[in-house]
């Protein structure tokens, strides 16, 4: 029991980068190497914003404002200053960034990790009974990620902005048409992302430390979710996230830590074999 | 984007012209000081490498992050060779080259299924099931520190110093980039171009297209592995940190900064602007990564389809549309 709830409280933070990757992507059409350097610069915020005695309310709202920003930064980035190159120039511009970032905050706070304190329950632990025992901060991970995936399902279905932002990832020239403000809705997917990245950077925090490469370590698995959920619904990645989570952690308590990537490729590959265009899609791949 | 300007032909054989390319570079070597030497080196090897990997992405529009497990394979390989059967290693790099060929033929058959980002993230799960076997693979791999490459000697040469290294690197290179040049000018390589672009339109003309894309990895896959051999006696090691996913994408970027078109162009100056240039502002130290970064963007900010392709797009522009 104590294995389900760690490997879905890893998986969410697999998931909170997935769905912040595949809002992006299926936006812009864009992979976001630096999504991991948002979640890292989030945590920073959190974890300096804690510092300076700010009060819980400014610690969770800084970093999600801060990772609004940077999403309309690197909208700016892609958009305006990158706007005549193919899509690949276009994600290798991201990678760009994303090892300014690395190093930037690597100049700053040096490689050595800054401790957090989660911030619903503190360290506390919830027991089980049996002497099993779980973090009660794998519960806020689990239940923030379900509220963020809820409030985008509803966005998305519900609101005028939620079907437009749908419209234009579906067909730019046809939305532009129809009178959707293109750009703005592009701008809007780039913030939603970095706000979940911050998010998630800040769910992390607590459990990993804050240091310079955390986000680069969350971004590889979370791409596998998102591969393995299709790149292009938030549920797909959020089940993508959470099974990969779940089947890692189980890995490596069964086989072995060596194990783990290879058992994640495993699952990598069939899910590819098996359905190429992820397993919650419903539609078809292009071969070529 | 991907026409070729017409040239004259050539009056000899491109080995001809390989090899005294070759020769120039051998003789630029020694006109170096020590350390810009061994950046050369680095340099002739990392050219050999980006042109497989252009060839690949540029010319046959082959996503791949496998690259430097060829690297590896063919460090591994020959060093294991050199070590285990004490064999020269005029018999080892063709035995580890081989193999390299024939693996990459064989990871090739994934790309008629898969394109794009899957293609991609299929590669990148051989790369890491390949450092998994380097890492656990005891006494044959040396585990996470490797193998320490034996001298060796060559005939009529002698002991394999650095700068006999130097100097095989940068042959190498050169002529790797007159034959490559002339491969993606030959029928396989139009046909290549002609997948990347128009892969239906490319099927009805004739083109036999799973061939041709397994060819085209099989042929990437060989150089790359030539070029490992290389970087295992210039190193000495064949450390697996060397074979690491972030070399995939400097590979990937050093393609993209080139041009991604066909030509011998952009595989040369990608390594040079990433990494002979930050290289030589060693001095830079804890900056380094902040100057890697921004070169990089800046180069994708104004040279948006890379080096050879805005020149390329440049000089159509002047010529006007017609031509």
């Amino acid at each position: 029991m104590t294995l389900l709830v760690g490997g879905i409280a890893i998986g969410a933070v697999y998931a909170l980068v997935a769905i912040g990757l595949t809002l992006i992507f299926r936006a812009t059409g864009v992979v976001n190497f630096a999504q991991g350097e948002m979640l890292m610069a989030g945590a920073y915020t959190y974890v300096l914003l804690a510092q300076k005695g700010a009060n819980t309310f400014v610690q969770i709202l800084g970093p999600i404002a801060l990772g609004a920003v940077i999403g309309l930064i690197f909208f700016f980035v892609t958009r305006v200053l990158l706007r005549r190159a193919p899509e690949i120039s276009i994600v290798i511009g991201t990678l760009a960034i994303s090892i300014l970032m690395q190093a930037g905050a690597r100049l700053q706070f040096t490689d050595n990790p800054m401790r957090a304190v989660p911030w619903l329950f503190g360290d506390r632990d919830f027991s089980l009974g049996g002497g099993s025992a779980i973090s009660l901060n794998s519960f806020t991970v689990v239940a923030v990620t379900l509220i963020i995936f809820a409030a985008l399902y509803v966005t998305f279905t519900t609101t005028t902005y939620g079907k437009a932002m749908r419209a234009v990832a579906e067909d730019p020239r046809r939305a532009a048409i129809t009178g959707i403000p293109v750009n703005r809705m592009l701008a809007l997917s780039w913030s939603l992302g970095g706000m979940v990245a911050a998010i998630a950077g800040v769910l992390l925090a607590p459990i990993t430390g804050v240091f310079p490469a955390m986000g680069a370590g969350v971004l590889f698995p979370a791409f596998i979710a998102a591969a393995i959920g299709g790149f292009e619904s938030v549920f797909g990645a959020l089940s993508g996230g959470i099974i990969l989570g779940v089947v890692q952690t189980y890995a490596v308590v069964g086989v072995g830590g060596v194990a783990r990537d290879g058992i994640t490729f495993a699952l990598l590959v069939a899910v590819l074999i098996w359905r190429p265009q992820g397993i919650f899609s419903t539609v078809k791949l292009r071969t070529h | 984007m991907t026409t070729i300007p017409p040239l004259p032909r050539f009056p000899y054989s491109p080995l001809v012209y390989g090899a005294v390319l070759g020769i120039a570079a051998i003789a630029f070597e020694f006109a170096l000081p020590a350390y810009p030497r061994f950046v050369f080196g680095q340099f002739a090897i990392l050219v050999i490498i980006t042109l497989g990997v252009n060839l690949l992405l540029g010319v046959a529009g082959l996503l791949s992050l496998a690259s430097p497990a060829f690297v590896g394979i063919g460090a591994n390989l020959s060093t294991a060779i050199m070590l285990r059967a004490h064999v020269p290693i005029l018999i080892s790099i063709p035995i580890a080259v081989l193999a390299g060929w024939c693996i990459g033929w064989i990871l090739g058959f994934v790309s008629l299924r898969l394109a794009g980002f899957y293609l991609a993230m299929v590669t990148f799960g051989f790369l890491d099931v390949f450092l998994v076997i380097l890492n656990e693979g005891g006494d044959w791999t040396g585990g996470g520190y490797g193998l320490i490459v034996p001298m060796t000697t060559l005939p009529l040469i002698g002991p394999v110093t650095l700068n006999v290294v130097i100097a095989i690197c940068a042959f190498t290179a050169g002529l790797a980039i007159v034959l490559v040049r002339e491969l993606q000018r030959s029928r396989i390589g139009r046909a290549w171009l002609a997948i990347k672009d128009e892969p239906i339109a490319a099927e009805i003309q004739g083109i036999d297209v799973p061939r041709m894309k397994t060819l085209a990895f099989a042929v990437s896959s060989a150089l790359a592995t030539l070029a490992g051999t290389y970087q295992a006696l210039l190193l000495g090691v064949t450390n697996p940190s060397a074979y690491s996913l972030n070399v995939a994408v400097a590979h990937l970027t050093y393609v993209v900064v080139g041009g991604m078109t066909a030509s011998v162009v952009g595989p040369i100056v990608g390594p040079f602007i990433l990494f002979v240039i930050p290289e030589l502002f060693r001095a830079i130290g804890q900056y380094r990564e902040v100057f890697y970064g921004a070169v990089l963007l800046l180069v994708l900010i104004l040279a948006p389809n890379g080096i050879t392709g805005t020149i390329y797009d440049l000089a159509k522009r002047r010529t006007g549309p017609g031509q």
